[in-house]
């Protein structure tokens, strides 16, 4: 179902270095509805303790890019749903910090669900900022499988 | 409007009730995150043709929007707290328009290196009572705050 070149599989690919300006906090806090000063407002930021806005948690999809990254082809008609993430945060995400983006292949395998066959594409990401401290770790899996079965 | 007093360590107690908190996914929120999140080439969130060549009867939330609204859960709940973890696993996908019911449980309490921290379970549930999420998430008190 799911064919990944298996020399891809716990190679490190760089997803690029990124920028986050206040406004982009400001965007995507808004575009979720969670209006929480710390992501706004640089005064309440310092007063709770932070250098600057932080974003909220997952903001580190942004970061990461639109779609799971590296990207595996599917074959024609098949379809893929985001299954799930786990995520560790070492430290916040800053406005004014730049980020540098990493991820992997963990795993893809093949399995058989209660809706038949799938194949599972395991993903982890690392978000370093400029020091080089990973302050975002994280680890998404894909489902891949047969578009038949309507949900 | 969000209380955020801040939460002392000892004001937390294992089964403590986060929320329920109840959020409604609009196209127009998704049409927002996809934007903001750069996800616009994945139409299937928005287009419905898109979404039934995908595998669904309509344009569907995604999940990490609705996940987005149980770290809000924890983060409007826990003032003066920082989230550790937050584990999530979409178990059916949430649809827009439908609200989707948030809350979670304190599972656990300790001492982390010195840092107080609390453990949550998390749900957030449809209309039709199906677990669109299931989660676990983990917070420690922000160290200014402490």
């Amino acid at each position: 179902m799911i064919q990944v070149d298996p020399t891809l599989i716990g190679k490190e690919v760089p997803l690029g270095t990124f920028s986050v300006t206040a406004e982009d906090i400001r965007k995507f806090a808004e575009a979720i509805g969670d209006l929480n000063p710390l992501y706004l407002d640089v005064a309440a930021a310092r007063a709770a303790g932070y250098a600057n806005v932080i974003a909220p948690p997952l903001f580190c999809l942004r970061l990461r890019g639109g779609s799971m990254q590296p990207a595996v082809p599917l074959a024609p008609g098949l379809a893929s749903l985001h299954a799930g993430q786990e995520m560790e945060f070492a430290d916040e995400i800053y406005a004014g910090q730049t980020y540098t983006v990493s991820a992997k292949i963990a795993e893809a395998y093949e399995k058989t669900g209660r809706s038949g066959p799938l194949g599972i594409i395991v993903r982890e990401a690392k978000i370093k900022d400029s020091s080089g401290k990973t302050v975002v770790r994280l680890r998404e899996r894909q489902i891949v499988r047969s578009p038949e079965k309507r949900i | 409007m969000v209380d955020r007093a801040i939460r002392s360590f000892a004001e937390i107690e294992i089964g403590d009730e986060i929320g329920p908190v109840t959020r409604v996914p609009t196209t127009e929120m998704v049409v927002r995150y996809a934007e903001a999140a750069g996800i616009n080439e994945l139409r299937f969130f928005f287009d419905p043709d898109q979404a039934r060549q995908n595998g669904f009867e309509k344009p569907i939330v995604p999940g990490p929007l609705s996940a987005g609204f149980l770290a809000q859960l924890l983060t409007d709940h826990f003032t003066g707290w920082r989230l550790q973890t937050l584990n999530t696993t979409f178990r059916t996908p949430a649809l827009h328009g439908e609200p989707l019911h948030l809350w979670g449980t304190v599972t656990e309490k300790s001492e982390q290196d010195g840092l107080p921290t609390v453990h949550c379970d998390l749900v957030a549930e449809n209309e039709r009572g199906d677990r669109v999420i299931v989660g676990t998430a983990v917070l420690s008190r922000h160290p200014a705050q402490r």
